[in-house]
């Protein structure tokens, strides 16, 4: 058996047969469940916006991918924090459709009317929520906490002063009546 | 793996705020359908009194000139008997007051937006632009969507009525915002009268009533309530007629002229009565048919204007005839959107004038004289859900906003004649789609004939699904005007583009050529 050495930051390791944890196992079944349900929506995506479509079809792809090296316990502090800020990225830019709309998308920019930017004209109509995106955005937000525990102590000290950050300032875009 | 209390709170911050902005959306959203009024509190069908809305009176005249003065203004309203709904009403009054006017006679109608800066809680502002559909308007008073009417502001509409005699309603157009506009109340009549017309002996005065048709869905509190289905459309569970839900009115034994509006968001209707017996379908949107058709059904979209006469003499007093609705599919229905309302017929006495209908009408209508053979050029309008956004040929309206109102789909000689296609190649939608300045005639659908009581002239087409519509139009006046679904959903989220007529002789006026004034009045209409 092959022990990996200690973490070092930035430095891929490789945990061959080491045995997986009760957070790896977490972290192999939040992805899952977080694939299937973006997996679920590729067709209706396809439907309204083929970008978004060939998109979610990419992120399934990835977080399977994401997926198979935590089973495998295949990844180092790079790979999990590669996983980490991409999943915040996903999520962000959740939120951002949610919100404020994206503005490259055609539901929302095609209804910021000149005296109105960024504001759907029937409230939400563009920006409902579903039980599915909830599951999937509560699955993605833990799988964020489990990658920061499957983090070296110094990664994850940086990690969790980055979620902060972010969390800060979200909560601030929402007090100011930005993202609402 | 150590995970400090602090580090906890820290990632917690980015925790609650990622899943409690999306949350309060989705509990938003399922409280918005669990607010809905429950069907135990509605008025059950045909408890409620029939209702014509008020004619409006010119505030003055002259030898050419009718002189209105209209004020759009929040005002509450008692549509479900025992609540006050908050609506949008053009003079205090939902629907808005009728106007009547001869033809030839000018019209001058000045709308002061009186409305908030922002609505209470569709947190929009609730600017407009009013069109009146159905007339040849220049396009400076057409209510071009962009050539808003801000809170505060006024602006006046010249009307020609140069056209035959028709039903038309007037109604808010303004930029993305129409559907909330006219669902709260911004829509009206406006009927031409025509001496023609009046020698034919058809049902006048008390016998010639206005239909206007909506649906609606209402709030536990009485308040309007916005159900959206994926922006495909509106659909209440309350049907309303002149802001009556489901009303009962008694009639005579005698023949009554309707004229049929239907002022929905989203609702088409298919009416028949159910004694199952014909209704005479005697005008459709640009006036009388040439020939009357009798009918059991008929399918009507919204912004339709079917004038149809009922003949109650064969029924005994006391006898209730309900006008029902078979919903055309890709409606969303409920318990009582079968029925619209109830005729009681009652044994009083009657003026026996004016109570036929003749074998003819408009005979010589231009409109319906058109032929294929006059048409210089076909075109095709393909109505699709892309990206999103509903489009005409890929076209939104922010595409024409974009192009600083440069861009057009169609640009038509004045009047020269064409063929114009519209393709709706899904089965999961229907368009009604409205030309704006013009009158034409329905030629096919699916290569088919249009169906017998649509072969009178038109200004809306109902393009069903997986339908190919033609029409022959000829392209009369000029300037810039909006092609549109009025499914206002569809419109406002932009199945909207615009075309032009140009006549070589005289440039046109500018959509923008008259624009709105600041309140208080600066001078007299």
């Amino acid at each position: 058996m092959i022990e990996a050495p200690a973490a070092v930051e930035g430095q891929i390791q490789t945990r061959l047969a080491a045995p997986r944890s009760l957070l790896t196992d977490l972290g192999v079944l939040l992805t899952t469940g977080a694939a299937s349900a973006h997996a679920f929506t590729i067709p209706g995506h396809l439907r309204s916006w083929p970008a978004s479509g060939v998109f979610f079809g990419l992120l399934t792809v990835a977080q399977i991918a994401l997926a198979v090296a935590l089973f495998r316990n295949r990844f180092g502090d790079r790979f999990v924090r590669a996983a980490l800020w991409g999943t915040v990225g996903v999520v962000l830019v959740y939120l951002v459709s949610r919100t404020v709309g994206l503005p490259f998308a055609p539901g929302v920019s095609a209804h910021g009317a000149s005296l109105d930017p960024g504001r759907a004209l029937i409230p939400g109509a563009e920006r409902r929520v579903g039980s599915l995106d909830l599951f999937t955005l509560v699955f993605e937000v833990l799988s964020i906490l489990v990658f920061t525990g499957l983090l070296s102590a110094p990664a994850r000290r940086r990690a969790v002063n980055g979620l902060m950050v972010a969390g800060v300032t979200l909560w601030g875009l929402a007090f100011a009546g930005v993202l609402s | 793996m150590s995970f400090s209390r602090r580090d906890f709170l820290k990632t917690g911050l980015f925790a609650s705020a990622a899943v409690s902005l999306p949350l309060q959306r989705f509990v938003s959203a399922q409280t918005t359908l669990a607010s809905r009024m429950p069907a135990s509190k509605l008025p059950k069908p045909f408890t409620t009194p029939f209702r014509v809305p008020p004619v409006a009176v010119p505030f003055r005249t002259d030898e050419e000139t009718d002189y209105y003065k209209i004020a759009m203004a929040p005002m509450t309203a008692e549509l479900v008997p025992g609540f006050r709904t908050p609506m949008y009403a053009y003079n205090g009054s939902v629907p808005g007051p009728t106007i009547r006017v001869q033809r030839g006679r000018q019209v001058a109608m000045r709308h002061s937006n009186q409305l908030p800066a922002r609505h209470a809680t569709l947190k929009y502002e609730p600017y407009s632009s009013v069109h009146l559909h159905g007339s040849p308007s220049l396009p400076q008073y057409d209510g071009y969507a962009s050539d808003i009417t801000r809170p505060g502001q006024y602006k006046d509409y010249f009307y020609p009525n140069s056209q035959a005699g028709r039903t038309m309603w007037y109604h808010d157009h303004g930029l993305h915002h129409t559907a909330e506009n006219v669902y709260q109340g911004l829509a009206a009549m406006y009927i031409v009268e025509d001496p023609q017309e009046a020698a034919l002996g058809l049902p006048i005065g008390e016998f010639d009533v206005p239909m206007i048709l909506s649906d609606a869905m209402f709030n536990a509190d009485g308040s309007l309530l916005f159900s959206l289905e994926d922006q495909s459309g509106m659909y209440g569970d309350v049907i309303l007629v002149n802001g009556a839900p489901w009303p009962a009115m008694k009639v005579k034994r005698r023949k009554y002229r309707f004229r049929i509006l239907n002022a929905s968001v989203s609702r088409s209707f298919r009416l028949s009565l159910s004694t199952g017996d014909p209704m005479t379908v005697i005008g459709t949107d640009a006036g009388l048919m040439p020939f009357p058709v009798k009918t059991t059904n008929f399918r009507h979209g919204m912004a339709e204007r079917y004038d149809v006469v009922i003949d109650f003499a064969k029924y005994k007093p006391r006898t209730r005839v309900t006008l029902r609705n078979t919903s055309p599919k890709n409606n969303v229905n409920y318990t009582n959107t079968n029925v619209v309302m109830a005729f009681d017929v009652v044994a009083d006495a009657f003026d026996p004038t004016n109570n036929s209908v003749p074998s003819e009408l408009n005979p010589t209508c231009p409109t319906m004289a058109l032929q294929v053979s006059e048409a210089v050029q076909t075109r095709r309008f393909k109505l699709e859900r892309r990206k999103g956004a509903w489009t005409i040929n890929g076209t939104t309206w922010d595409k024409v906003v974009a192009s600083n109102y440069r861009h057009v789909e169609a640009s038509v000689k004045k009047d020269s004649v064409e063929i114009w296609e519209f393709e709706n190649d899904s089965g999961g939608w229907f368009h009604p789609l409205h030309v704006h300045l013009v009158d034409f005639k329905i030629l096919s659908r699916n290569g088919v004939a249009p169906f017998a009581y649509e072969q009178g002239p038109k200004d809306v087409v109902y393009v069903g699904e997986n339908e190919l519509v033609r029409c022959l139009i000829k392209f009369e006046g000029s300037g810039k005007y909006m092609i549109h679904c009025h499914n206002l959903i569809h419109e406002d989220h932009d199945m909207m583009t615009q075309f032009e007529v140009i006549d070589p002789l005289y440039p046109a006026d500018d959509p923008f050529s008259a624009p709105c004034r600041n309140l208080p009045e600066e001078y007299e209409l």
